[in-house]
């Protein structure tokens, strides 16, 4: 699964009555309605969420939580921001990027706690490293920051950037467009999820890791909320993190449970023979040095701002101690 | 089905410019087999103004289709200028009811269709149609569009761009139908000395029995469906007809013969239980 | 005009007065007022409601911005926006050519024999129903990224609406009209091109002006589906960023892109076929008397 979208519709004023809406008041009861926007469809990365929803740990915590995909998931961190919904998952640069614009929202934990980006070629075409790239094609959607990722992994790899090679907006088809060989390698997919699809497909792929080649370690998944929420209802935030984080742990320790939970959660939507895999992936990622699951490491939210200022793809006036914050980890 | 006959000698024939023979038409309506024309026999002679009147609904118009060539007899031939045809199409001019004058042409553009259609190049075509355009009182108009012209001239324009092509035989359904008694009146003047100049064979198709009887040299009057012939009556009013002539007795004489034959017609319809 | 008189010689009858349409002071103002000026009015009064929402309610820029943002940007990123909306002009141009020559012969090939409208027509009503969004990443696969699959999507957009109303133009020449010239001895071809073209121009022209709207918003969605250059393009691009103003500048000129092709189609259609609008104007003055 790509990091970013696909194939959607854009009913642009249909967006924008939904943000004319004002935010909604939620009421200070003791039970509390929350609603979290996924990034993308259920998949393994929200293993934590589900196995939390469906062993009871939102309910023990007096929370009743709704979990859904928005119709367009790249407006996760505006409906967040204006309150629409109360929790969305992100990805690390958007949050940098929204702030920059200033977009009221602040990550709270961080779930994925690695690059899932990544670069892929078919293992037929003999590219394995960032400098075979050379006078390639390299395919990616849309997304801005797709281009000083790569540009910095071959700068690393001793090429000269991305003036190298020649990149193609694929949209957000990226596995048809590698299997077509119409581009040699995708930057964009995600290495536990579009590598699995491939293999599935017949197609085997090298990839190549972001931290590998130069750029700052990062945590993919993010969960923000927003500025007012944190201000008005700081333990409803407390409570939600330590059923999500007690969802994650259930998750890293019996990964295929998990999946087993996501599943029946989903009604089966998901396709079994690709997150099976990917929960096997991603459950080490789930595993951090810091206890407990969800805090965030300062180094990497600062080393990654500045690499993005750097690219001339950030503000400068963006501080990263604002982005994120780990008040709610308090506790069991 | 007797036949009315008429004192015309079979011999006159052979020269007739139309010659329409023991001509009938069947169509099919719900499986059943239905006449339209029975055994039809006319003949229009070089130069004659030939009138047919009849109910509405005796066939009239589809006998002029069938003559022009747009419908095939079921049974009985057709004979154009003295050979017999099978492809009349183009043959003879038709004159409809509607103008038919196409909107996206001017006046000229419109008159010198029939001409274009057989391949003359438009500029000769429209220096002929320019010569006549006066004569049929269209001078100034040779730009319009037809939406900005009166009835009456498009019916002109439409007998304009029917003689254009100098056929030998003209076909007019009912052409003035459309106009009030005072224009029809004045195109009926005016038609006249124009054929007078043309030297053509005229069918005309009419429900006007004053209008035929102030054309034409000979009538025939039909039945109604099935079509047949049910009177040919010679119109031997001299010419060039004058207007005062409609209250000659001659006149008034003829009009009663026809209106009593065409009222007999209906009578019988009545008894047959058609009305 | 003189009293009808039977002993006048035949000569050329006298002129009678044509239905002209003379054009009168006062129903040129009622036109002008009846024209574009309640547009314009209601598009003010919505831009301010518009502005004064969002400052009187503070709303973000990154959420709504104000009409007044909009504007800035409009000027400010001029060149930027005028790169990404030529290579846009160039997609729905050239696709609409497209369209029209394929849309045109498709059509006359249909209304001329009934064994090609029962074989094609099913297809070309089909082809409408799978929805252009499944077709583009497809056609992207097929053919490859660069101009050709944008063209492909908004010639595939377009073509509908030019061929289903050139086929009912030309299947509603007036059956009269075509015996007439058969009675002339007109070929099939004659009357093809005499009467049932001409005939079905103003049905096309209908036809144009939908395709011309349905290609501005197909050009944009084969942008999306995969480009580098063009307002789509720039939509899409601008979203991640949060540049919200950005993405509401492209909406802006690419309305008004469509609006000015649009105008443009109206145009041609005067220039092409005056009789037209002529003929309507007459009956709709002969109403008002």
């Amino acid at each position: 699964m790509s990091q970013y979208t696909r194939t959607r519709m854009m009913l642009w004023s249909l967006f924008v009555l939904m943000l004319l809406v004002p935010g909604r008041h939620v009421a200070y009861a003791q039970n509390a309605a929350l609603k979290l926007a996924l990034d993308w469809y259920p998949n393994a990365n929200h293993l934590g969420l589900y196995i939390a929803q469906e062993k009871g740990y939102f309910r023990q915590e007096n929370l009743d939580v709704t979990l859904y995909t928005p119709v367009d998931p790249s407006t996760v961190l505006q409906t967040v921001g204006s309150g629409t919904d109360d929790f969305g998952i992100s990805y690390q640069p958007d949050v940098l990027l929204a702030r920059a614009q200033g977009v009221p929202v602040v990550s709270v934990a961080g779930l994925v706690q690695h690059p899932l980006n990544s670069v892929m070629a078919l293992k037929s075409s003999g590219i394995t490293r960032p400098r075979d790239l050379v006078g390639k094609k390299v395919g990616y959607p849309a997304i801005p920051t797709n281009e000083p990722l790569l540009g910095t992994m071959l700068k690393t790899d001793g090429a000269r950037g991305l003036q190298d090679v020649e990149l193609v907006n694929v949209g957000f088809d990226l596995v048809p467009a590698l299997i077509s060989r119409r581009v040699d390698a995708v930057v964009g997919a995600y290495w536990t999820h579009e590598s699995i699809l491939l293999e599935n497909q017949g197609h085997p792929v090298n990839i190549m890791r972001m931290e590998e080649w130069g750029v700052p370690d990062y945590y993919e998944l993010v969960l923000v909320t927003n500025e007012s929420t944190i201000k008005s209802k700081p333990e409803v935030i407390t409570r939600f993190l330590r059923a999500v984080r007690r969802g994650y742990e259930d998750a890293a320790q019996d990964p295929q449970a998990g999946v087993d939970i996501l599943l029946k959660g989903t009604k089966a939507e998901v396709d079994e023979k690709i997150e099976r895999p990917g929960a096997k992936l991603l459950a080490p990622l789930w595993k951090t040095d810091k206890t407990p699951f969800g805090m965030q490491d300062a180094g990497k939210w600062e080393s990654f701002t500045r690499w993005l200022q750097a690219n001339g793809m950030l503000a400068s006036h963006v501080k990263a101690a604002d982005a994120f914050t780990n008040r709610f980890h308090g506790g069991n | 089905m007797k036949r009315v006959a008429c004192n015309e000698p079979a011999e006159v024939w052979g020269d007739a410019k139309v010659r329409v023979e023991g001509v009938s038409k069947h169509l099919r309506q719900h499986g059943q087999p239905f006449a339209v024309l029975q055994e039809v026999d006319l003949y229009a002679n070089a130069g004659e103004f030939v009138s047919l009147i009849g109910p509405s609904g005796c066939g009239k118009s589809t006998l002029l289709n069938i003559i022009a060539g747009l419908d095939q007899p079921s049974s009985g031939t057709l004979y154009l200028n003295g050979r017999r045809a099978e492809q009349r199409l183009g043959t003879v001019g038709y004159m409809q009811q509607k103008d038919l004058l196409l909107p996206w042409r001017n006046v000229l553009d419109n008159v010198i269709l029939g001409l274009e259609l057989r391949g003359m190049s438009r500029r000769l075509a429209r220096a002929r149609a320019l010569a006549l355009m006066e004569q049929f009182g269209l001078k100034g108009f040779e730009t319009a569009y037809p939406y900005a012209l009166s009835g009456g001239m498009r019916q002109r324009a439409a007998f304009l761009r029917t003689i254009l092509p100098e056929q030998e035989v003209f076909l007019l359904d009912e052409p003035f139908g459309a106009l009030d008694a005072l224009n029809r009146a004045q195109i009926h003047e005016w038609l006249l000395g124009l054929w007078e100049t043309l030297h053509k064979t005229i069918v005309l198709v009419t429900h006007d029995v004053d209008e035929a009887i102030f054309l034409s040299d000979r009538m025939y009057v039909m039945t109604a469906r099935p079509g047949r012939v049910q009177l040919v009556q010679v119109i031997d009013l001299p010419r060039p007809r004058r207007l005062e002539m409609v209250t000659t007795a001659h006149f008034v004489a003829l009009k009663a013969r026809l209106l009593a034959a065409l009222r007999q017609e209906r009578a019988a319809e009545y008894k047959d239980g058609k009305r | 005009m003189s009293k009808p008189d039977c002993t006048t010689p035949v000569a050329a009858p006298p002129a009678m007065e044509p239905r002209a349409a003379p054009y009168t002071g006062r129903l040129r103002l009622r036109r002008l007022t009846g024209s574009w000026v309640p547009a314009v009015l209601i598009v003010l009064v919505l831009l301010g409601v518009w502005e004064g929402y969002v400052r009187l309610w503070a709303v973000p820029k990154w959420l709504l911005p104000a009409p007044s943002v909009i504007a800035m940007t409009l000027v400010v990123s001029w060149e930027l926006l005028l790169d990404h909306t030529l290579v846009t002009l160039l997609e729905v141009v050239v696709g609409f050519a497209l369209s029209l020559l394929g849309g045109v012969l498709l059509a006359c090939g249909i209304a001329g024999s009934r064994t090609l409208e029962r074989a094609l027509y099913p297809f070309v009503i089909a082809s409408q129903m799978v929805p252009i969004i499944v077709i583009a990443p497809l056609l992207l696969i097929w053919v490859g990224y660069g101009l050709t699959p944008k063209l492909i999507v908004v010639a595939l957009t377009a073509f509908f609406p030019i061929v289903v109303n050139m086929v009912d133009g030309l299947k509603s020449v007036d059956p009269d009209a075509v015996n007439l010239l058969r009675t002339m001895g007109a070929s099939r071809w004659q009357i093809f091109v005499k009467v049932q073209m001409p005939t079905s121009l103003p049905f096309l022209f209908s036809g144009l002006r939908v395709a011309m709207a349905v290609s501005v918003i197909g050009a944009v969605i084969g942008e999306w589906m995969g480009s580098s250059q063009g307002l789509g393009y720039l939509m899409i691009r601008s979203k991640p960023q949060f540049l919200t103003e950005r993405v509401f500048a492209a909406i802006v000129v690419l309305s008004a892109m469509g609006v000015a092709l649009f105008a443009l189609v109206g145009v041609v259609e005067k220039l092409a076929i005056p009789w037209w609008h002529n003929e309507q104007r007459q009956r709709s003055l002969s109403q008002e008397e």
